[in-house]
């Protein structure tokens, strides 16, 4: 049976390289200091925690990618396993800051780079590659950028691929660095700490801002006994939600869901959670969610829960905080040991569910460990930690069939509209009134009226969403709601970055609008949509020119392993928000396509395009791709094979269609998605729409980029059989 | 009150909320009931220090509740309370 269980860790912190200098520091912290890479004297906090002993400068531009390649050097071999043995190997890396190292040349609108150019070191999904391309993994692959949330969302997508069977192994691993955007938006926030962190304290007054990364090896258990690796923990299960509240106040009922569906995930009740691995940012507002929370989901009947938090010593690593917590608990399950809660002994009184985990409480369970992060926008993923030879409940398969229930999509020049895929009456066309429109469309224009950040892209994605809900009608809507929106993007909202660098460079950083932070997030416009749709499910934020792919594929996951009924998926992008360019990149469309995903059972009868399989294709390198692809075509081809082959090339050798045509024995079209991510799922649409019409029986569209992950997809006719 | 800091206090107020737009601002008013929500008073605040010249504390900031309390902050931190 396929589960997932840990089997390396490592990490580089503000403690130095290693797990050992980490376990070591999270029992006694360490000063803050003044920042490396600006100069903090204007602001009101001066305080930062460097990554230390790293053998590199923080301001160096390779800084990023050198701190994850530390951290996943340590974690393979922990694990066991040697370099030349990673091919099968996957990677799932959550990143929020990589490339606002360098904000005159990322954060700076309209500059234009020759061909030659080393782009990834500007890139979110730079660290990413170059391990990769280094390592040369070839299993599934995805940057996540949702927030502070990103790395607990990294581990589920990665525990994800092994229960699914996607994947024997997969590298999870995160990494954020200090940057004066960052500091001058938390700061503006008023969420920093000059000296220290005190989680749950009376007297909490937010964070001192950190950096790291920090890697998990995550592999299928039978794998695991094969090769006779040691074991070190037991992924049980996760689980995700959105507020659907306010962009940067959490809500303790969001964070209360995202518990529970952990908790119920693996099949435990609240009280067999003996530890709690805090988000604890310190915040007044933020901590009191989260206690009020951890009471509801894990003490509904009263008592207290053992709780740690590992930024009272490690301070804030921005996206990379989840996986700190995360393998912080993995390494207390294996010494037996609880990092404590260093500097605070007793929580605010009104915290009553919280025991919070003193130095002296060595003999403390360390599992069943729940590690819980949020993010701005009120994102949250919670995964729940076991001990080794902790079976699951059940295996987890693709077992529900899984359809395209409507398509949309919104340019802005219009209303948005259903992509005719059902049949040709259905036509380009307005959506039906059925599930309201109007009243969608009125509450999301109120909502955004009251939130100052909705940008063009979040107007987009709300239309294409409101245009979908008032499409499926009441009943799937709300289902939709519950499941929730998943998108891609590649060039996010980072038009607000671009104004607050602006701010730092011409009034200094306390000049930085609040707004523009809380509204930076790649996740933001699908967690404002959610707040004025009430969509309560995961929301998440997939990065790169593929991701909207990327987020169709997860989706099709969650309705085909029966996490969701009905979930929404969406790519979006618009031009104002690419920074830069290399001077070959196409103009960018202002578009969001998005798509309703439902299991078939329940389908309307006009739910006629049916994701009948998938495989994801490493980011192509070395000139291997092709074989790749023509693998997952032929894997994907069932006994009839597809009818049609439809492929991007962007990402693949100068002759792969060539060698395609030649392999394969049926048509092989062309497509040529545009700039950013909303495209890519319109050639998908466009290749769905011609199934339909020409009355195929399947057609397998093949999804690549350049420094990108690809995606075969082989969609057939569902005709309710 | 000093008029000038009243004056530019209204029109602060009336860029960070689109609700206070066609009504006139008492100092009674509650902040929150003019649509400066928590997020919307730290941007306020960011405005208000570099409008005024001021830092204003955390403490202060979070104890602000009305039009009334935030000019008598602006006005202490102006004569260097």
């Amino acid at each position: 049976m396929s589960h997932p269980v840990v089997t390396g860790l490592g990490c580089v912190s503000p403690f130095g390289i290693g797990m050992a200098r980490l376990r070591a520091g999270l029992t006694s912290g360490r000063p803050s200091e003044p920042p490396l890479v600006f100069d903090s004297a204007g602001y009101r906090v001066q305080g930062v925690l460097h990554a230390r002993d790293v053998g590199l400068d923080p301001r160096n531009r390779s800084f990023p990618e050198r701190l994850a390649e530390l951290a996943f050097a340590e974690a393979v071999e922990r694990a066991g396993i040697a370099p030349e043995a990673l091919a099968p190997c996957g990677l799932a890396l959550a990143s929020t800051s990589s490339g606002w190292h360098l904000p005159d040349e990322t954060l700076r609108p309209g500059r234009t780079l020759p061909p030659d150019s080393d782009t990834l070191t500007l890139s979110k999904s730079g660290p990413a590659l170059r391990i990769v391309e280094k390592w040369g993994l070839e299993g599934p692959h995805v940057t996540l950028s949702s927030a502070c949330a990103s790395s607990t969302a990294a581990i589920a997508w990665a525990a994800e691929r092994i229960a699914l069977g996607d994947a024997p192994v997969m590298a999870v691993g995160a990494v954020d660095v200090v940057t004066e955007v960052v500091f001058a938006g938390f700061h503006s926030m008023r969420l920093l700490n000059a000296t220290g962190t005190r989680p749950f304290a009376t007297d909490r007054q937010g964070f001192v801002l950190s950096e790291g990364a920090a890697f998990l090896v995550l592999e299928d258990a039978e794998h695991a006994r094969a090769r006779g690796a040691q074991v070190l923990a037991t992924v049980a299960g996760w689980g995700a939600s959105s507020d659907a509240a306010h962009i940067t106040t959490p809500d303790a009922a969001g964070i209360t869901r995202s518990l529970r569906a952990a908790v119920q995930d693996a099949a435990y009740v609240p009280e067999d959670i003996e530890v709690y691995h805090a988000h604890g940012t310190a915040s007044r507002t933020s901590d009191a969610a989260e206690a009020a929370a951890v009471a509801a989901a894990l003490r509904p009947s009263g008592g207290r829960v053992r709780v740690t938090a590992t930024k009272s010593s490690l301070g804030h690593t921005e996206g990379a905080a989840g996986l700190f917590s995360a393998v912080a608990a993995v390494d207390a399950i294996e010494c037996g040991r609880l990092p404590p809660v260093v500097g605070v002994t007793e929580p605010a009184a009104a915290f009553s569910a919280v025991a919070l985990t003193a130095a002296s409480d060595a003999v403390a369970p360390t599992a069943p460990a729940l590690v819980h992060a949020s993010g701005f926008g009120g994102v949250n993923c919670s995964v729940v930690l076991d001990r080794p030879g902790r079976a699951p409940s059940r295996r987890r398969t693709r077992r529900c069939r899984v359809v395209v229930r409507i398509a949309v999509r919104a340019d802005g020049e219009g209303p948005a509209l259903l992509v005719p895929l059902a049949d040709d009456a259905l036509g380009a066309s307005a959506p039906s009134d059925k599930g309201d429109a109007t009243a969608l469309e009125r509450a999301m224009k109120e909502h955004f009226a009251r939130t100052p950040g909705a940008d063009r892209v979040t107007r987009l994605l709300g239309a294409a969403a409101s245009a979908a809900l008032a499409g499926l009608g009441h009943e799937d809507a709300a289902a939709a709601c519950r499941g929730g929106l998943l998108t891609g993007t590649a060039f996010g909202s980072q038009a607000n970055h671009a104004r607050m660098w602006e701010a730092i460079r011409t009034g200094g950083g306390r000049h930085v609008d609040p707004l523009d932070f809380a509204r930076s997030t790649f996740n933001v416009p699908a967690s404002q949509c959610s707040s004025a749709f009430g969509i309560k499910g995961r929301v998440e934020a997939f990065l790169g020119p593929t991701a909207g792919v990327e987020a169709l594929l997860s989706a099709a996951d969650d309705i085909a392993s029966g996490r969701a009924e009905v979930l929404l998926a969406a790519g979006y992008d618009a031009p104002e928000n690419r920074l830069w360019r290399a001077e070959d990149d196409d103009d960018v469309p202002a578009g969001a396509t998005l798509l309703a995903v439902g299991t078939a059972e329940n389908a309307p009868i006009s739910s006629v395009l049916e994701i009948v399989g998938s495989r994801r294709l490493s980011p192509s390198a070395r000139g291997r791709t092709h074989a790749a692809v023509l693998d997952a075509v032929r894997d994907l081809g069932g006994s009839g094979g597809a009818a049609e082959v439809w492929v991007d090339p962007a990402g693949l050798e100068a002759d792969a269609v060539d060698r395609l045509r030649t392999a394969l024995d049926v048509p092989v079209r062309l497509l040529a998605a545009a700039s950013g991510a909303a495209s890519p799922l319109d050639c998908h649409l466009r290749a769905g729409a011609h199934l339909v019409r020409a009355g195929l029986d399947s057609v397998t569209v093949v999804t690549t980029a350049r420094h990108a992950p690809g995606a075969v997809v082989r969609y057939g006719r569902y005709d309710g059989v | 009150m000093n008029e000038s800091v009243q004056t530019s206090l209204v029109q602060l107020l009336r860029k960070h909320s689109e609700e206070i737009e066609a009504r006139d601002i008492g100092p009674a008013d509650v902040l929150g009931d003019l649509g400066i929500d928590s997020l919307s008073l730290l941007s306020l605040a960011v405005d208000l220090e570099n409008t005024f010249g001021i830092s204003i504390d955390d403490a202060d900031l979070y104890g602000v509740r009305t039009v009334e309390d935030l000019e008598a902050l602006l006005l202490g931190l102006r004569n260097g309370d």
